[in-house]
C-alpha cells in the first residue's frame, strides 16, 4: 500500500512537472481575496472558472492560483456572508487580481455551516471537513450566553462532548489527547477554562475555525483523531473599531484597526468572568475571605503588508484561570494556562509559488502554591515547544495543487513536581526529571483533479520523535523499587521513533449533485496525555514517547455518499468508519498519584477500535437554516493488564448520538435558534461489591465502563436581536435559555451512605445521581463601534 | 450602559444562587448482578504478638444492611494456618460479642511473631483455598517526637504532633502508623502509610495527624491535632511493600469515595485466591504527654 502510494506520487509529480513544463500556451491568474470593508484575508473563499467548470480556494492566507490556457474566461468569487463578484479577464499573460468583495450583511445572513461553492461539498475531495464561520455561531444558544465554537463543534456528526457542560471534544471514539488544536499554528495544549466549562478561545477574537475528523491532510500530523484549526481576526486595516460585550460571567473587549491603512492592522482582545467580583460581598463576610476564581484570555494580532509578495503577522494568546483559596490557616492559589506566540512570514515567489515560514512558540503551566504555618508547598507541571515550519503551495497547473514542507519542534515537559518549605529547610526531590524531545515531519500532498468526475488528495508525511537528554532513566528491579539509573548528557540520543503516515483521499462523482469519498489515514502520536479522571482537568500531565512509551498509531478508513437535493439547498450524506488505535495508555490497576513520580512507570499499553454511521442533513440556506446529525458508533478499548484482558467500551462510547441545530431568520433583526441533543448515557464502572476492613466499608468494583448512565438530552433556544445601526453605535442582545425543558441530566453517580458502621445498627448504600445544570437564562448585550 | 451592567449583574447573581440551591440529586438505582463469592482475609501478625484472621466475606455493594446482618459475612469453620517455614500452626476460631456483632476471629498462642521472618498464611474455606505471604521487617526508630501549641490560633486548646526520622540509606522502606490517647485503642491516620521514596537516607521533620476511626464523627477544623494534658502514643511499624501497596489504594479509595472526578480503584491485595490483607508489622512505640 505504502509503496503503491509513493509510486503514484512521484508519476503524478513527474506528470505535474513534464505537463507544465511543455504547456507554454498557459498562463496564470493568482491573487489574494479580502474582505473590502476590514482588509481582513477571506480564507477558503471560492474563485470558480466559469467558462470551464473549475474552480480553487483561497488558502489559509486568502491567496489563490489558477493556471489556464490563454482565453477569455469569466470568473466568480464568492464567500459565505459576501456579495460575489464576477469579473471578466482576457488572459495573454499571467495576471494578479486582488479582490476585495463586499459584505452582504445587509442581506439575509444565510447559513451556519456554509460550503462556498453550492455543491463543493459534493464535488470537493474535502471529506470530514467542516468549516464553521464565528458570525453564524453566535446566533446559537449558549450556556451562561458565552458563546463557545468547541460547543458547536460537538453537534457535527461523528464528534461529541465529554461530560455535560465542558468544552473537550472526542472525534469517531478518539481520546481527548488525539485532538490537534492549533490557534494561529500554535498548538494549544489545555482547551479548557473552569475545568472545560468554557473553551480558551473568545469567539470575538476568532475568524474562522476548521474541523478536519477524518481524511486529515498530510500537511497536519502529531495527533491521530482530528485537527481542529483556529485563525484568530486580523484586523480592520481600513477604520478603527471597537466591539464588545456583558454577558452573565464575563465580559468581553476587541480593538481593532489600522496602522497603516491598507498595509497593517492590529487586533487585541480580552475577556474576563467576573464571578469573583460578583461574589465577592458575600465571601468577604465568611471564614472564606479571599477565595474566589476568575479566567481571562488576551488575544492580540497584527500584520503589515510589505509588498504584494511579502506579509508578515504577528499573533499571540495568553490566558489564565486563577483558584484561590483561603481560610484561616490554608493559603493556596492555583494559576494555570496556555500562552502561544506566532511570528508568520508569507512570501510569494511568484504566481505559482506561495511560501509560508512559522516561527511558534507555546507554553502550558499549571501551577499550585499553598502554604499552612510555616509550610510551604509548590507544585507545578507543564509542556513547553518551541516549533519552526516552513511549507510551500504549488500550483501548477489547474488540476493540481500541491504542498509541502517541514515541520520541527523542540519540546519540553515538566512533570509534575513538588517543591516544600518546612521553616527554612527546603525540600527539593531531585528525583523526578523533566524530558525533552524533538519532533519533526516532512510532507508532501497533492489535490489533483484527475477528471471532471475523479479527484485524489494523496499525501504522505514522515515524522520523527527522538527523547533526548539531558534525562536519568531510573531502572526499576523486579520489586518495583527504583535503583540503579542510566544518565544521558544534555542533547544526548536516548530514543527515536519515525513513521511513514500515506493519507489518501478519492472522490467519484456520480452526477452532479451526488458522489462518493473513500479516505484513507495513518498517523502517529508522539506525545500523550493520560488522565486518571473522568474528565480532563488542568493537573493532567502531557507525557512524550520514551524508552517505555511507544507512539500511538491511528488507521482510519471511511466511505461516504454524498447528495445535494432541491438545487443543492439540502446537503446530505451517509458515512462509514472504521478506526484502529494502538499503544493506547491508561494507568495501571490499582494506580494512587503521588508527587514526584515518573508517570510513565504506571502506565500500562493496549489497543482500541472503533466504528460507525454517520448521517447528516444539513440546509444550507434560506432563511431557515440548520442541520440534523446522528451518528450510530461503537468504540472499545483492549488491555491486557485491565479487566482482566477482556475488552471493555471507550469511556465515551456512546451508542446514538443525535444533534439538531436549526435557526431562523425572522427578520433582518431578530434570528430565533434551537438546539437538540440526545447522546446514549455515558459508560461507568459500577461499584459490584462490598467488604469490611478495620470495620470500612471497601467497595470492590465490576468491569470497567460495564454500565451506563442515564441518556443524555437537551434542548436550548436562543433570541437573537440586531439593534439598529446608529451614527457611532450599533448594538444587539442575545437570549438564551439553557436546557429548556429542564432536563435532570446524570452528570456523576456517587453512592451514599446513610448511618455510620458500628454507631448506627442500620447502614443503606444508595446510588444518587447529581445532575449538574436546570433551566438556565442568560442575556448578553453586544456592541460594536 | 451603566444600567446594562447592573440589570447583568443582578441576572448574574439571581443565576448563581438559583444553580446553588438547584443542583439536582435524586436516588437512582443501578442494577448490578451479584459480585462472585470471595473471601475476604484480614489478618496481622505483629512483633511480639499472635496471628490472628478475621475471616468475612464479600457481598452485593448497594444493599441496607444491620448489625445482625453483619454477623451474616463472617466466615466460620474455616482451616487457618500460618507457617514461619519451619513451624506451622493451625488458628482456631473464637467468637467475641462486640455491642451486638459476634466478630469471629482465628488465632494461635502457638505462635509469636519475630522480626525477620516470612509467614504464610493459608485458608480453606466455604470450598475456596487462598493463599498469602507476609513478612516482619526490622523495626524502624524515630528519632523523637514533640508537641507544637498554637498552630491554629482557633484552637488555642490544641497542639499538633511532630517528628524527626532518619530514614535508612536502602530504599524501599515502608510505615504504617497509629496513635492512641491515654487509655484508647491505636486508631492508623487516615493516610496511615508512607514510603521513602522521596526522603531517602535523609533525616528530617514532619507534622504528623492524629489517628481516627473513619465511622466517627471527624472534626475537619481541628483535623489531625491533640489536647493539651492528652498522653500520645505514637505506634510506628516496618511493612513490607505488598502490605504499603494494600493500604496506600484502600486508603486512597476509602479518601475518594463520593468524588465524581476519581476513577474506580482496584484495591491491590496480597491474597491469592480472594480479598483483603495479610500483614506483618514490626512496631516500635514513643509516648508523650501534652503539658496543660
Amino acid at each position: 500500500m505504502k509503496k503503491i502510494l509513493l509510486l503514484f506520487l512521484i508519476i503524478n509529480c513527474q506528470y505535474t512537472i513534464i505537463n507544465s513544463s511543455f504547456a507554454q500556451n498557459k498562463f496564470t491568474l493568482s491573487g489574494y481575496v479580502k474582505d473590502s470593508v476590514s482588509g481582513e484575508s477571506l480564507i477558503a473563499a471560492s474563485v470558480f472558472v466559469k467558462t470551464n467548470s473549475q474552480g480553487t480556494y483561497t488558502n489559509e492566507y486568502g491567496f489563490y492560483s489558477i493556471s489556464l490556457p490563454a482565453g477569455n474566461y469569466e470568473l466568480i468569487y464568492s464567500y459565505v456572508g459576501f456579495k460575489t463578484i464576477s469579473k471578466t479577464v482576457t488572459l495573454n499573460a499571467d495576471m494578479r487580481i486582488n479582490v476585495n468583495l463586499p459584505s452582504s450583511s445587509n442581506t439575509l445572513k444565510e447559513i451556519i455551516v456554509e460550503t462556498e461553492k453550492k455543491d463543493a461539498n459534493v464535488q470537493s475531495s474535502d471529506v470530514g471537513k467542516y468549516e464553521l464561520q464565528m458570525d453564524k455561531i453566535k446566533s446559537l444558544p449558549a450556556i451562561f450566553g458565552e458563546v463557545d465554537i468547541m460547543k458547536t463543534i460537538q453537534l457535527l456528526p461523528g464528534v461529541q462532548g465529554g461530560t455535560e457542560g465542558t468544552s473537550g471534544f472526542y472525534v469517531r471514539g478518539g481520546g481527548p489527547d488525539q485532538n490537534l488544536v492549533l490557534l494561529d499554528e500554535a498548538v494549544v495544549y489545555n482547551t479548557g477554562h473552569l475545568f472545560g466549562f468554557f473553551s480558551v478561545f473568545n469567539a470575538d477574537a476568532i475568524l474562522n475555525t476548521t474541523l478536519y475528523k477524518g481524511g486529515m491532510p498530510a500537511e497536519y500530523g502529531g495527533r491521530i483523531s482530528s485537527v481542529l484549526d483556529v485563525n484568530m481576526k486580523e484586523g480592520n486595516n481600513q477604520t478603527f473599531h471597537a466591539s464588545g460585550g456583558i454577558g452573565v460571567i464575563a465580559s468581553r473587549l476587541t480593538l481593532e484597526g489600522p496602522i497603516k491603512k491598507n498595509k497593517s492592522s492590529f487586533m487585541i482582545s480580552g475577556r474576563r468572568t467576573y464571578i469573583d467580583v460578583l461574589l465577592k460581598p458575600f465571601i468577604e463576610k465568611s471564614k472564606f475571605s479571599g477565595s474566589g476564581y476568575y479566567f481571562y484570555d488576551l488575544n492580540a494580532k497584527a500584520n503589515y503588508t510589505f509588498s504584494d509578495k511579502d506579509r508578515v503577522f504577528l499573533s499571540g494568546y495568553f490566558g489564565r484561570d486563577v483558584f484561590s483559596f483561603k481560610n484561616a490557616d490554608i493559603n493556596m492559589t492555583i494559576p494555570w494556562g496556555n500562552a502561544t506566540g506566532t511570528v508568520r512570514w508569507n512570501h510569494l515567489f511568484n504566481n505559482k509559488l506561495f511560501m509560508n515560514v512559522d516561527a511558534i512558540y507555546n507554553d502550558y503551566h499549571f501551577e499550585l502554591d499553598a502554604s499552612q504555618s510555616d509550610f510551604d508547598i509548590r507544585l507545578y507541571s507543564g509542556i513547553k515547544d518551541r516549533n519552526a515550519k516552513i511549507d510551500f503551495t504549488y500550483y501548477p497547473h489547474i488540476r493540481h495543487e500541491i504542498k509541502f514542507g517541514v515541520n520541527y519542534t523542540y519540546h519540553i515537559f515538566l512533570p509534575s513536581s513538588v517543591t516544600a518549605k518546612s521553616g527554612d529547610v527546603e525540600f527539593n526531590p531531585a528525583r523526578i526529571e523533566r524530558k525533552y524531545g524533538h519532533e519533526s515531519g516532512l510532507f508532501l500532498q497533492d489535490k489533483y483533479t484527475i477528471s471532471d468526475k475523479i479527484e485524489v488528495n494523496a499525501g504522505v508525511r514522515v515524522s520523527m520523535f527522538e527523547q533526548v537528554g539531558p534525562y536519568k532513566k531510573i531502572l526499576y528491579g523486579f520489586t518495583g523499587l527504583p535503583g540503579d539509573s542510566i544518565v544521558y548528557a544534555a542533547g544526548q540520543h536516548i530514543k527515536t521513533y519515525y513513521g511513514f503516515e500515506p493519507r489518501l483521499i478519492l472522490k467519484v462523482s456520480v452526477d452532479k449533485h451526488s458522489s462518493i469519498k473513500a479516505s484513507y489515514n495513518f498517523s502517529k502520536q508522539y506525545i500523550h496525555l493520560v488522565s486518571n479522571n473522568g474528565t480532563t482537568l488542568p493537573t493532567d500531565i502531557w507525557v512524550p514517547s520514551s524508552l517505555v512509551v511507544k507512539p500511538q498509531m491511528g488507521n482510519q478508513y471511511s466511505v461516504g455518499y454524498f447528495r445535494n437535493f432541491f438545487d443543492d439547498k439540502l446537503e446530505t450524506s451517509v458515512e462509514v468508519y472504521y478506526k484502529t488505535l494502538k499503544n493506547q495508555i491508561e494507568f495501571k490497576e490499582g494506580y494512587t498519584p503521588t508527587p514526584n513520580e515518573d508517570l510513565e512507570e504506571s502506565f500500562v499499553f493496549g489497543t482500541g477500535d472503533s466504528k460507525g454511521i454517520e448521517f447528516y442533513i444539513n440546509k444550507a440556506r434560506g432563511r431557515f437554516t440548520g442541520w440534523i446529525s446522528y451518528t450510530l458508533a461503537y468504540t472499545n478499548r483492549h488491555f491486557p493488564d485491565l479487566n482482566d484482558g477482556v475488552s471493555f467500551p471507550y469511556r465515551y462510547d456512546r451508542r446514538n448520538v443525535l444533534s439538531v441545530v436549526a435557526s431562523y431568520k425572522l427578520n433582518d433583526r431578530w434570528t430565533l435558534a434551537g438546539t437538540f441533543v440526545y447522546q446514549t448515557g455515558i459508560a461507568f464502572t459500577p461499584p459490584q461489591g462490598k467488604y469490611f476492613i478495620e470495620g470500612n466499608v471497601v467497595t470492590e468494583y465490576g468491569t470497567i465502563n460495564g454500565f451506563r448512565m442515564k441518556a443524555y438530552h437537551r434542548a436550548d433556544i436562543s433570541l437573537t436581536f440586531e439593534g439598529r445601526k446608529r451614527k457611532f453605535i450599533q448594538d444587539g442582545w442575545n437570549f438564551s435559555i439553557y436546557n429548556l425543558y429542564n432536563r435532570k441530566n446524570p452528570y456523576f453517580i456517587y453512592d451514599k451512605y446513610e448511618g455510620q458502621f458500628l454507631v448506627d445498627p442500620t447502614i443503606t448504600i444508595q446510588a444518587r445521581q447529581v445532575s449538574l445544570f436546570p433551566v438556565i437564562p442568560s442575556v448578553t448585550w453586544n456592541f460594536k463601534f | 450602559m451603566k444600567t446594562y451592567i447592573s440589570i447583568i449583574q443582578s441576572f448574574a447573581i439571581l443565576i448563581a444562587f438559583s444553580i446553588l440551591y438547584s443542583s439536582c440529586e435524586k436516588d437512582i438505582s443501578i442494577d448490578v448482578p451479584e459480585p462472585p463469592d470471595k473471601l475476604v482475609v484480614e489478618g496481622f501478625i505483629e512483633t511480639g504478638s499472635f496471628p490472628y484472621v478475621i475471616l468475612t466475606k464479600n457481598s452485593a455493594y448497594y444493599s441496607t444492611f444491620n448489625l445482625t446482618d453483619i454477623n451474616k459475612y463472617f466466615v466460620h469453620d474455616a482451616v487457618v494456618k500460618v507457617s514461619d517455614g519451619t513451624d506451622t500452626v493451625t488458628l482456631q476460631e473464637i467468637t467475641l460479642d462486640t455491642a451486638g456483632v459476634q466478630i469471629s476471629v482465628y488465632f494461635s498462642l502457638n505462635m509469636i511473631g519475630q522480626e525477620g521472618k516470612t509467614y504464610s498464611l493459608h485458608i480453606e474455606a466455604e470450598g475456596k483455598t487462598v493463599d498469602a505471604v507476609t513478612s516482619i521487617l526490622p523495626s524502624i526508630q524515630l528519632d523523637s517526637i514533640w508537641v507544637v501549641f498554637n498552630e491554629k490560633p482557633d484552637f488555642p486548646d490544641k497542639v499538633r504532633m511532630y517528628c524527626q526520622l532518619t530514614d535508612p540509606s536502602q530504599l524501599g522502606q515502608y510505615v504504617r502508623y497509629f496513635t492512641k490517647v491515654d487509655t484508647e485503642t491505636f486508631k492508623p491516620g487516615l493516610n496511615s502509610v508512607f514510603d521513602d521514596v522521596l526522603i531517602n537516607g535523609t533525616t528530617f521533620k514532619f507534622p504528623l495527624d492524629r489517628g481516627y476511626n473513619r465511622n466517627d464523627s471527624i472534626d475537619f477544623d481541628s483535623y489531625g491535632l491533640y489536647n493539651k494534658g492528652d498522653t500520645i502514643t505514637l505506634k510506628w511499624c516496618n511493612i513490607d511493600k505488598a502490605h504499603f501497596d494494600f493500604w496506600r489504594t484502600l486508603e486512597f479509595s476509602l479518601g475518594s469515595q463520593g468524588n465524581p472526578f476519581s476513577s474506580p480503584l482496584e484495591i491491590k491485595s496480597n491474597i491469592v485466591g480472594g480479598l483483603g490483607i495479610w500483614g506483618g508489622y514490626s512496631p516500635s512505640y514513643k509516648t508523650i504527654i501534652v503539658p496543660q
